[in-house]
This record gives C-alpha cells, structure tokens and sequence, in this order.
C-alpha cells in the first residue's frame, strides 16, 4: 500500500511537471505571436505616420519646388522612419508610394492640395 | 523515523521540487522578451506629429522663427517648451523631446522621472515654398 502510494506520487509529480512546461511553452508561443502582432501594427503605424506627414508638408510646397521636396521626402523624411517612399510625378495628380520592405507592407495615395 | 514518516518526508520534498520547477517554468515564460515597441507610445506620437501641423502655437511658430532668423531665441524656445509640455500632460508620456535639423532641442516634461519606453518621430518644416526642408524629430518617453 506504502508503495503504491510511493508510486502514485512519482506519476503525479511526473505528470505535474510535463503538464507545466506544456503550459509554459504554449505560454511561450502565445508571447512570441502577440509580439508578433504588435511589431506589425507598429510598422503599419508609421506607415500612417509617414502619409500624414507628407500629406501635411505637402501644402506648402510650390509647384517650383515639388523636386526640391520630393528629393527630400524619399532621401531623408522616409528612410528616418525605416520605409521607402517614391513619388511618381508622371501621374497628375503625384502619386507616393510608401514601401516597407521588412514586412511587406505598401501605402499609396494621391498628392492633393 | 520510521518508514512512513520518510515516506511523508520524501513526498514534501517531492512536491517542494515540483514547485521550485514550476516557478522557473513560469518565470522563464513571463520574463519573454518584450516587443521593442508601445502601442500607446505610438498613438501618442501619431497624436503629436498631427499636433505640430495642426497647432499654430507648434509647427507654425517653429516655421516663422526658421524663416525670420534661422533659429529659435528663448522667448520662442519657451513658447514652444510651455506647448509640448502641455501635449505631454495630454497624450500621457513622461517627456517630449522635439529637435530641429539636428540643432536646437526643447526638452518638455518631467525630465527627472525615469523614462522606460521611447518611440522616435519625424515631421518636416517647409520653407520658402518646399525649396528648403528640415527634418523635424520629434522623441516621445513613457
């Protein structure tokens, strides 16, 4: 009897313990896929970030200048934000296009004032 | 001690070190590292950068003082100070950091306070009509 009860224990704990560290792994998995999760929202974020942006910036710019500030949009405003930006002038109206390369993400509208 | 009380004995240090398991399965679950980002930082910061176009007391001001004399005096630095320091109130960070071109910097803010999260930022100031552009960031701490 002393025994089996010996025994019973050993089993217990045995299945204690697998049943924990199922549970700290699914645990584990559940962190890696909310992680996931809001490193994406992060990203498409700053792609919203980004439109807004140049779309605000945008209205001050004179016709004259459209090149100057384009340059600088896709040479300095969108690489500070780890995206990719190209402004397509042969459209009228000036389309952007908004790149995020890590994942996988695109952005376009229209430039009006 | 005889055989039973051993047994008991056994049985507790059993259970003690299928505990002891379990707290260093939990905690090597709970101590996951961290998302290397906010979502609340973000919002914010979205909040902000709508905030410098929209507010003529933020990006307007900083324009006009650019486009007067190409920096900010003190007078102008406060003002805008005194305008981030209440954004920082409303959006819910610690501190706002907003620096021109990679110049001048107005720290608003409860600067003393220990800063965990920061979430960077940029907006531009366009002058002379888009011939010239500065790069405008803007670093938020929760």
């Amino acid at each position: 009897m002393k025994k089996g009860f010996f025994g019973m224990l050993v089993i217990v704990i045995v299945i204690v313990g697998i049943m924990t560290f199922n549970y700290a792994q699914t645990k584990s998995a559940v962190n890696d896929a909310n992680a996931d999760a809001v490193a994406h929202e992060i990203r498409a974020d700053r792609i919203a970030v980004l439109r807004n942006v140049i779309l605000q910036s945008h209205r001050n710019v004179t016709q004259q200048n459209e090149l100057a500030w384009g340059i600088f949009v896709q040479g300095e405003l969108a690489p500070s934000y780890g995206l990719d930006a190209y402004i397509d002038y042969s459209k009228a109206p000036a389309k952007v296009v908004i790149l995020d390369e890590r994942e996988g993400m695109r952005s376009e509208f229209y430039l009006v004032n | 001690m005889r055989k039973g009380q051993w047994l008991a004995f056994d049985a507790t240090l059993a259970l003690c070190a299928a505990l002891v398991l379990s707290v260093v399965l939990m905690h090597n679950a709970a101590s996951h590292p961290s998302t290397g980002g906010d979502l609340a930082l973000e919002r914010a910061g979205y909040d902000l950068v709508n905030a410098f176009y929209m507010d003529p007391a933020l990006g307007q001001r900083v324009a006009a003082a650019l486009k007067v004399r190409g920096y900010m005096n003190e007078t102008e630095m406060g003002d805008v100070n005194a305008t981030l320091g209440r954004y920082a109130q409303q959006l819910g960070v610690k501190r706002v950091e907003m620096q021109v071109g990679g110049g001048q910097a107005v720290v608003a803010g409860a600067s003393m306070l220990p800063a965990t999260e920061k979430a960077t930022f940029y907006a531009t100031i366009t002058l002379n009509g888009g011939a010239e552009n500065r790069l405008v960031r803007l670093a938020l701490w929760k």
